[in-house]
């Protein structure tokens, strides 16, 4: 292989790497513990093996020449091709010299082919699969004397063909043929081949284990339907179509489900309706009807928009694919991020005040504003004021700070509005003196009814969160001082609010991590903590090494702590991609990107299991709750902290750094401890 | 009907006016409730003199105060001040309101610990802590604040007895006032401050992380707190440029005023008294200039006392003689002494009947009923005619008058807290053992005998 490789290649482990990979590609399973099973399953007829392995080198050495990018080229797409060349010709020509060459130059093709199609797909983001192997496999069947007219007689493995007769004449026939029909995906008409290829796939992903099995089932049905046996029966096109659909190009739920049984009597259909056709020209069907489905599903998934208001299976963009469970998280973490509230905020005011219009309130908070907040301060009686309250003075609320829920820019501010009297207001300046701020993000924050000339800040400004910004007062559409909240969509007056909640208060005495509070409840925010949960995580330029194990595999992960362009800790996980530390004074919000949104790859599974937040211990001693359920923290080493929440279990070591975090169960996979290496 | 006490007859010139150049006229109008309860059923049920509590007004004057400095300052936290009322009862609805305690002696400090209040939910202050007390609150994690070089050299013995570091904060004092309150700390105009904190910092084994100041007491002028304030500001920067000292909090100390008129002012609490709000407003926004960013502002502790506990306790007091001067004046005699009123030394406090006695009102000096020539009341209050066996009652009682009372020649009165309608007593009446109970005769010592029995 070194030979081979030599000159086209620098490194001959990666080529080696990826030609493994390939063989994983081939049934929709890209790692080297299943790749290396599927390769075993090849050798049954050892010269097809052997032919599979030289048409797989021809075609990755073939895309290492032409492709120009090297994800690309690395993702075995170009070797699965090769190898299928290989195994056709193994399978339907008797093998000699003048095979070897067309394998050669077929398999070289198909690198070229793929390398073309690739090329145009992208456009598309459409995958290429077996689409140049068809081509090519059809073109080499096709020059004279290549297809052999009779059964092709291989030499298998002689003990191993020993145990498959026997299992044949133990087993039942359909399931001999249900088991047999995994082995076909690599031209390995025999069950030993079949058993080991399910076995690769199951150990990969038990949804594409589930969907091939579903997909192999009923694709007997629809033979036995047309055909009224099972004899001729090749089901390859059925276990491929149900593992491509059935979670590795569209997420898994119980719509791509549809999708995929739906897709399985498809290939039936154009099976059955081009076989003749092909019989005459005497050419195979080899992969055809899974190739032409699966391009005719996903292109419209991917490329039309859906009608408004309806909801079909999501296709994952092809460069995020690595397993239907990789989708899955990918999925779920992409609806969180896309419909979440960009801007972290803190209530804008210190000590606690009360909601005296909320949400969809009573008066004005209607329509485009519904989603703002008007704040007052109340005694112990519910009284807004001292003395008679004759006076805007009287009022608790009248000139207490007002703060910078977030951090931003100043983008407006009003500040020459009298303050009415108590119980009039103005609706000629409705907004009264008020500042916008502009975060940054496409979200805007509108404060209202300062007290005339009390704004502290200028448009251009930036500020910090918490910074002193201006004085309550009552000024414009304000009755009594209150402090006008709304999160907003433009950085104009009136704008479209959007629905947000505030982070880290104490509502009603509770205190809570994020929340919208209602009319009539207290809120406070939290006071400054002096120990930030920054501190936990790691300086810049330091790097976190630990395992991760993953069903039957263990790999190592590593996080870059770093900065962004702003010089606000960032991470840089896997495939550095970045993730911004969202550094709240009592707990640290993990979020990606949104300028590579929505390239949400799986980040690694430090960020899985943190999650959006991580919250320091000291604050679990007040009784604060994570939104997602009850946390129960203790110590069990003098010092060392243990925080248990959910399925997450979080160590925190004397030095107060972060030392371990597992994840004790999970739906899709079992992932399970690592032990965090700090590296710098 | 019962036959009324002789009293000689007078001439008295009728003074019912309308507000004048001295303030409010006095009030007149009788208080026969209090806290919801008939005043004579509290005293038939309880005796006279009586303490009544309202608990409902306590916990309201800890929220105001809260209020008003937690809607202005991002990190505020209220220390109760034991030596104002250190009854268990009071300081556990502070506590549970959630202030702190703040204490000036083990005797203070041990009954927080009693009330299970966590060490590092107590401010030890004081200028006199034993060694023994300063271990248990360096153990037990209080904040100590301290006052002098002795006590410095006493914490850096310990700090090598206990193996570690010890955070202390450092009580400053400025000349704000007259007479200027030097007593507590170190003078920062003198550089005696600035000599202590580098003195402690050099020293290695205790760490500067607060600074506390106190004004002094029933401070009504808000301009004080404002320069304190400053000074604080300014002598933090310059620590922290200095010495890099970096501050976890500041204390403004105590000395709030309540609505009790000193008997030197010449206008009614009522206009002089500053609202918390007032306070708040000068103190918070100064101290947000310091040298720190808007996420990390040092705790500002406030230790208020009087402010707290002064209004919600009323003194119910029984009229036992009243009498004719020479001078022709009024003295009225009432069954509680200055030994249970000790800030009668301080206040004008405005006596209230309870009986409605007409508007006829007559400058009447008030004795307290010790034997004694100094239990003098009040000097001078407009009260119309009462007579023996009518109820006084005394409002805004609460600080001082419990903790530095004295037992003389009687027994001191019973608390009682009213709270949601319920009588609840929280110090009852003494008794002569519980008086005598620490007290022994010697076998040897003989008891009287009559001569005839020798």
């Amino acid at each position: 292989m070194k030979n081979t490789s030599s000159g086209l290649t620098a490194n001959p482990l990666d080529l080696f790497k990826i030609c493994l990979k390939s063989y994983g590609v081939v049934a929709f399973a890209p790692h080297p513990v299943p790749a290396t099973l599927m390769l075993t399953a090849t050798f049954y007829y050892p010269l097809a093996g052997v032919m599979g392995i030289a048409g797989n080198l021809t075609a990755n050495l073939t895309a290492r020449w032409l492709h120009p990018i090297r994800s690309v080229r690395e993702s075995g797409i170009f070797g699965v091709n090769g190898i299928l060349v290989g195994l056709a010709l193994a399978k339907y020509s008797e093998p000699s010299v003048k095979i070897w060459a067309l394998l050669i130059l077929g398999a070289g093709l198909a690198g070229i082919l793929s390398t073309a199609l690739a090329g145009y797909f992208a456009k598309y983001d459409l995958p290429i699969l077996s689409i140049p192997f068809t081509a090519v496999a059809w073109l080499l069947l096709l020059v004279p004397g290549t297809a052999a007219r009779h059964d092709v007689t291989l030499h298998a493995v002689q003990s191993l063909q020993h145990i498959d007769l026997w299992l044949f004449s133990k087993l039942p026939y359909v399931l001999f043929e249900y088991l047999k029909m995994f082995g076909s995906i690599f031209f390995q008409s025999n069950l030993l081949s079949g058993v080991l290829v399910l076995a690769a796939i199951a150990i990969y992903s038990r949804i594409s284990v589930l969907a091939g099995l579903w997909g192999g089932f009923l694709g007997m049905l629809v033979y036995v339907f047309i055909h009224g046996s099972l004899i001729g029966f090749d089901g390859l096109n059925y276990v491929l179509i149900a593992l491509a659909m059935g979670g590795f190009f569209v997420v898994h739920n119980f719509k791509s489900m549809g999708l995929m049984t739906a897709a399985i009597l498809m290939v039936g259909l154009v099976e059955a309706g081009t076989q003749e056709l092909f019989r005459s020209s005497g050419l195979p069907l080899l992969i055809f009807p899974f190739n032409l489905v699966a391009i005719l599903l996903l292109f419209p998934l991917k490329n039309i928009l859906p009608a408004e208001n309806t909801t079909r299976p999501v296709p994952i963009p092809l460069y995020l694919i690595k397993s239907p469970e990789s989708n899955l998280r990918w999925y779920r973490r992409w609806v969180l991020y896309a419909s979440r509230q960009k801007t972290l905020l803190t209530l804008p005011f210190l000590g606690e005040w009360s909601v005296l219009q909320g949400n969809d309130g009573e008066w004005t908070h209607k329509g485009r504003g519904r989603y703002a907040w008007d704040f007052v301060v109340r005694d112990q009686s519910g009284g807004q004021l001292r003395g008679f309250g004759n006076r805007i003075e009287d009022y608790y609320a009248f000139g207490l700070p007002v703060l910078a829920p977030a951090p931003g820019t100043v983008y407006a501010v009003e500040n020459r509005v009298n303050d009415n009297p108590p119980q009039t207001a103005t609706t000629e300046q409705n907004w009264g003196n008020y500042v916008i701020i502009d975060h940054g993000n496409g979200e805007y924050s509108e404060i209202s009814h300062f007290k005339q000339g009390s704004v502290l800040v200028s448009p251009g400004q930036s500020l910090q969160r918490g910074e002193l910004i201006g004085y309550c007062g009552n000024s414009g559409r304000s009755p009594v001082p209150h402090i006008h909240y709304q999160l907003q969509q433009a950085g104009r007056l009136s704008a479209e609010t959007l629905k947000s909640n505030f982070s880290e208060g104490v509502v009603d005495s509770q205190p809570q991590v994020h929340f919208a509070p209602e009319t009539g409840s207290r809120v406070a925010p939290l006071e400054t903590n002096p120990n930030p949960v920054w501190t936990l995580l790691g300086k810049e330029g330091e790097i976190w090494v630990y395992q991760v194990r993953e069903s039957v595999f263990k790999y190592r992960e590593k996080l870059i702590f770093s900065t962004d362009e702003f010089g606000n800790p960032a991470i840089l996980g896997k495939d550095n991609r970045l993730w911004h530390l969202i550094d709240m004074p009592h707990f640290i919000e993990i979020r990606p990107d949104f300028k590579t949104y929505p390239s949400l790859i799986n980040p690694s599974l430090w960020i899985d299991i943190v999650g959006e937040q991580l919250i320091l211990p000291k604050i679990l001693q007040d009784g604060f709750n994570w939104k997602d359920g009850e946390i129960k923290a203790s110590v069990e080493m003098p010092g060392s902290w243990v925080v248990t929440s959910g399925n997450r279990r979080i160590v925190i070591d004397s030095s107060g750094r972060l030392s371990e975090m597992s994840l004790i169960h999970r739906t899709e996979k079992n992932m399970t401890l690592m032990k965090i290496q700090h590296k710098t | 009907m019962e036959k009324k006490s002789y009293v000689k007859p007078t001439i008295v010139r009728h003074s019912i006016g309308v507000m004048n150049k001295y303030g409010r006229p006095p009030a007149t109008v009788p208080m026969s409730r209090l806290a919801g309860f008939s005043v004579k059923e509290l005293v038939g049920q309880y005796g006279s003199p009586l303490y009544v509590l309202e608990v409902d007004q306590l916990r309201q004057q800890y929220r105001n105060l809260f209020r008003a400095f937690s809607t202005r300052y991002p990190a505020t936290r209220v220390a109760y001040s034991y030596k104002t009322n250190y009854l268990k009862a009071i300081c556990s609805i502070l506590h549970s309101e959630g202030a702190w305690a703040e204490v000036v002696s083990g005797f203070e400090y041990d009954i927080a610990r009693n009330l299970e209040m966590p060490g590092d939910k107590i401010i030890f202050n004081g200028p006199y802590k034993t060694r023994e007390e300063l271990t248990r609150a360096f153990t037990e994690g209080a904040m100590v604040n301290l006052d002098n070089y002795d006590e410095i050299q006493v914490c850096e013995g310990l700090a090598d007895d206990l193996g570690k570091k010890l955070p202390v904060g450092v009580r400053v004092n400025m000349d704000l006032n007259n007479p200027p309150w030097h007593k507590f700390g170190f003078n920062i105009e003198a550089g005696h401050a600035y000599e202590a904190v580098k003195r402690i910092q050099t020293g290695g084994k205790l760490d500067v992380r607060g600074l506390h100041i106190h004004v002094g007491t029933y401070v009504d002028d808000v301009n004080i707190y404002a320069a304190a304030a400053r000074g604080l500001v300014s002598f933090y920067t310059y620590i922290k440029e200095q010495l890099g000292v970096k501050l976890e909090y500041w204390d403004m100390g105590g000395g709030y005023a309540s609505h009790n008129t000193l008997n030197w002012a010449w206008q009614s609490a009522e206009y002089t008294c500053p609202t918390v709000d007032q306070y708040a407003e000068v103190i918070c926004p100064i101290l947000l200039n310091g040298p720190f960013g808007s996420g990390d502002a040092p705790k500002l502790f406030i230790e208020p006392g009087r402010a707290l506990v002064d209004e919600p306790i009323s003194m119910i007091t029984t009229v036992v003689a009243q009498k004719r001067l020479p001078g022709g004046k009024r003295g009225v005699i009432v069954d509680a002494g200055m030994n249970v009123l000790s800030s009668v030394q301080w206040y004008n406090y405005n006596f209230q009947t309870v009986q409605d006695s007409g508007v006829t009102v007559e400058d009447t000096i008030l004795y307290g009923g010790l034997c004694m020539n100094i239990d003098v009341l009040r000097q001078s209050a407009a009260l119309p005619p009462v007579r023996r066996g009518e109820h006084l009652v005394i409002p805004h009682v609460g600080a001082y008058n419990l903790s530095q009372s004295w037992q003389f020649i009687y027994l001191r009165p019973a608390v009682i807290a009213v709270d949601d309608g319920k009588i609840h007593v929280i110090k009852a009446r003494e008794t002569r053992d519980y008086v005598q109970q620490m007290e022994q005769v010697p076998e040897d010592f003989q008891t009287y005998r009559s001569e005839s029995r020798k």
